[in-house]
């Protein structure tokens, strides 16, 4: 066990930064179910009375699923600037722990913004239900909840790669 | 590949004609009624819409869908599982149909299956009451105790209840009953202990509520005074009877089920005969004189002036060009290559008449981003042979049709990609799997480029330039949605800025990443975006009346809140393109699972040659087969995605009416000869 706490958490940071991209997909991956799950409750709703609409209705009930996928890029991209990718592990225990932070606050992001997203899907998946015609307008309601997941995967991205661009640790006085 | 021309046609006739003209508009079959007034007003005076009492239909197509909502159960729809998935008309002949009509009696079939249903409703209700107190007081068959009826006492009131023997015990060892109230346990059984209590008749009620209070089960009382046996036999007796009452309905209504095909046909025809009767509220009669207008399509325009001639020889007709302000019904009609794509423009929403129809430029996205998804050669061999089988099955549903075209195209994507990134039902191909030198695993490497597995972030970059590209083609919709409708302004200011804001802004972005970009790029890209940004300051606010609020819409739209676009919003939109690679190795991943579980069963076997390819086979199929069904779902839905929303939201506007002639469709049916 010493052995597996030095080897992960000491003399390397591999073990952080694995949990780290781990955490970041399995909030992303909780909140796009939530988030499905909520609009696909409307969606049936709406397609036992009208269920001529399915294919408008479809979309609407996936919106929420994007933050899963954004979760899996911060993880894919986790890997690989640590080098897990190419199975040469390059991780020092400080930019371990840096990317864990950064899998944790990008993984709630990912996780609360899909529920809201799903939320919002609901109330569009209503409207196109009232009025079909308005399809294409009620999709930017839940598209812009998105905008905030995509700044949280842009922020990750950017401080991997600053997180990983350090080139020794800070000196502790 | 556009939005087809139509006319608008006025039809103005003698005021004896203005019953029969919606029946024979629908016959010709290819005009768009639309409202006379525009719905802008009621008719006033002498002018008034031509009535039509639509409620005798409305009440024949209530009593037709309520006996088929019965009937549904006891018949199911001809065709099987597709015929469910994909519901279509029922094809039919005018001899058929005609048939039906005289042989359905609507209102005695429904007064019979009404009554039915309710008499099927009461039969459950007392068969699941006598089931539930059988189960309770069965066990106690056999005791010949006394169960009185509730007035047949005269100074006492008796009751027989049932109770978890231990709460049984409890209450009358501590003596929780009220006073008045003498309890005794009668029997156990079945897990339950039976009770009598007797009360003197003014505290009774009082009493009841006490001992119910405490969990006591009431046993209904007898109507008459019997004895326990007499009473659970009754209860079985009743059950059986309502079990004979239901089987009874229940054959009756399925035979009745066997009309279910004929309820529909003339379910159908009511319900387009009342779709015609609606159109005559479009019209107008002043006593003297009917009129109707509406669209026509150019191309059918000389077909209608004869079919109008032919059907309605005293009417005039008047051709026009569309009302600029009027809200256009939209018909599209695209090249065989393109049509595909129209299932989208049509799944999202019509463009206005004036804009364009956008089908032929996202055709090619749409399908490079679903062969990117699913990506797999063998999994897009399935799919194109699939679709393929369904499109000539379907081939007489336009909207179908389309749809299975568009699956088969997805699927030769999907067979490109795959092959250049070695995806053979993942990696099947290996010699693991099929043994070394395999032609499947030579075809493989020799057409494979890379391996998305291996190199995930080139596959990332490419995603994520595909995203740059389509952006920029969603501006480049815009820009050439301005200048068709002579919007000069909106092309160069709305479009042609971002043109130099936003590669600046992706040189800019490209050399944060990649510190050896040329300097003399990167000023490049600083000038651009400069340009950019303060041209579309200056402009985006033209709208505003105020130099302070022009000034501050200018500066909000480049954050992307106003206008057509922003910064935050491309780098959001292209950023979203990154899901093409979680799709594309969630696909290869679930594959290569599956051919890892079939080899892992063949190995614990350890069965010989021939029995453990037979243990693989029944493995991998159904386990690639959910693969295929699951990550073909979710590439259409995904690359559907990316074009609703990143790439028309740059540009596209729907909510345009569909044109639909009168008489041309009716949903249920559809008369074959």
């Amino acid at each position: 066990m010493e052995e597996f706490w030095k080897l992960y958490f000491t003399q390397t940071g591999i073990g952080w930064a694995m949990i780290g991209a781990m955490m970041a997909v399995m909030f992303g991956g909780v909140g796009s179910a939530t988030g499905i799950r909520i609009a696909g409750a409307q969606a049936g709703g709406a397609l036992s009375e009208k269920p001529e609409l399915f294919g408008k209705l479809l979309i609407l009930m996936a919106l929420p699923g994007t933050q899963g996928f954004y979760s899996f890029i911060i993880a894919i991209y986790t890997a690989s600037r640590t080098g897990l990718l190419a199975g040469k592990p390059e991780v020092t225990p400080l930019q371990g722990v840096g990317l864990l932070f950064v899998g944790i606050c990008a993984g709630i992001v990912q996780w609360r913004s899909a529920v809201y997203q799903g939320e919002a899907a609901a109330a569009a998946i209503s409207m196109t239900a009232r009025r079909p015609d308005q399809s294409g307008r009620s999709i930017l309601i839940p598209a812009l909840v998105e905008t905030y997941a995509v700044v949280a995967l842009l922020a990750s991205i950017l401080f991997i790669t600053w997180i990983m661009g350090i080139k020794a640790p800070v000196a502790v006085q | 590949m556009a939005i087809d021309p139509l006319k608008q046609v006025w039809l103005i006739g003698p005021a004896s004609e203005a019953e029969g003209m919606p029946e024979r508009l629908a016959r010709v079959g290819l005009m768009h009624v639309a409202d006379v007034v525009g719905g802008a007003s009621a008719p006033q005076g002498a002018v008034a819409a031509l009535s039509a009492d639509t409620r005798a239909l409305e009440a024949q197509i209530r009593r037709l869908s309520e006996t088929l909502d019965v009937l549904a159960e006891y018949a199911r729809a001809p065709g099987g599982l597709l015929s469910n998935l994909i519901p279509t008309p029922i094809e039919t002949t005018r001899a058929e149909l005609a048939s039906a009509l005289d042989a359905l009696r609507v209102e005695a079939l429904h007064a019979e299956v009404k009554d039915l249903a309710a008499r099927r409703a009461a039969a459950q209700a007392a068969r699941d009451d006598a089931r539930r107190r059988f189960a309770s007081l069965g066990p106690f068959r056999g005791l010949a105790i006394a169960f009185p009826a509730e007035q047949a006492l005269r100074w006492t009131s008796s009751h027989l209840w049932l109770v978890a023997p231990k709460q049984a015990r409890r209450i009358i060892e501590r003596r929780l009953v009220p006073d008045g109230v003498t309890l005794e346990q009668v029997a156990v059984a079945g897990g339950m202990a039976l009770v009598a209590s007797v009360t003197l008749r003014e505290d009774a009620s009082e009493a009841f509520a006490r001992l119910h209070e405490l969990g006591l089960e009431p046993v209904p009382a007898p109507a008459s005074s019997t004895t326990l046996d007499a009473y659970v036999a009754a209860i079985e007796a009743k059950g059986a009877e309502a079990e004979k009452e239901l089987a009874a309905v229940e054959a009756r209504l399925a035979e009745l089920g066997k009309l279910r095909h004929q309820v529909e046909l003339v379910l159908g025809h009511y319900e387009e005969r009342l779709e015609t009767a609606r159109a005559a509220s479009k019209m107008l009669t002043t006593g003297r004189a009917a009129v109707a207008t509406g669209y026509v399509r150019e191309r059918e325009l000389d077909a209608f002036k004869a079919a109008v001639g032919r059907e309605l020889p005293h009417v005039a007709l008047v051709v026009e060009d569309p009302d600029p302000a009027a809200p256009v019904p939209v018909s599209l009609t695209n090249s065989r290559l393109f049509r595909p794509a129209q299932f989208l423009v049509e799944m999202f929403g019509l463009p206005n008449y004036r804009a364009f129809d956008p089908s032929a430029y996202l055709f090619v996205s749409f399908v490079v981003f679903y062969g990117f998804c699913f990506g797999d050669a063998i999994y897009g061999s399935v799919q194109l042979a699939l679709s393929w089988a369904l499109l000539r099955r379907y081939r007489a549903y336009p909207g179908l049709r389309n749809f299975f075209l568009l699956l088969a195209w997805g699927g030769v994507s999907s067979i490109l990609m795959g092959a250049l990134t070695g995806s053979w039902a993942a990696n099947l191909w290996e010699g693991k799997y099929l043994g070394e030198g395999n032609p499947l695993g030579w075809l493989a490497r020799k057409l494979m480029i890379g391996d998305p597995m291996e190199k995930p972030l080139v596959v990332l970059g490419l995603a994520l330039v595909m995203g740059v590209l389509n952006q920029l083609w969603g501006v480049t919709m815009k820009f050439h949605g301005c200048w068709r409708q002579g919007d000069w302004k909106g092309a160069l200011f709305d479009a042609g800025l971002w043109y130099l804001l936003l590669p600046g802004v992706i040189i800019l972005v490209a050399a944060f990443f990649e510190p050896a970009t040329p300097g003399w790029l990167v000023t490049l890209g600083k000038w651009l975006a400069i340009v950019g940004a303060v041209g579309l300051v200056l402009t985006q606010g033209r709208g505003e009346k105020s130099l302070a609020g022009k000034i501050v819409v200018g500066l909000v739209s480049l954050y992307g809140i106003v206008g057509s676009y922003g910064v935050l919003a491309f780098v959001g939109d292209t950023l979203s393109y990154s899901r093409l690679l979680a799709l594309a190795l969630t696909t290869t991943i679930v594959g290569m699972a599956v051919n890892i579980i079939g080899s892992i069963i063949n190995q614990m076997l350890g069965a010989p040659f021939l029995v453990g390819v037979l243990v693989f086979a029944l493995v991998a199929i159904p386990g690639h087969l959910l693969n295929l069904v699951l990550s073909g779902l979710g590439a259409f839905i995904h690359s559907a995605r990316l074009i609703f929303v990143e790439f028309f939201g740059r540009f596209y506007e729907p909510g345009a009416e569909r044109f639909a002639p009168l008489g041309a469709s009716s949903g249920r049916i559809r008369v074959v000869d």
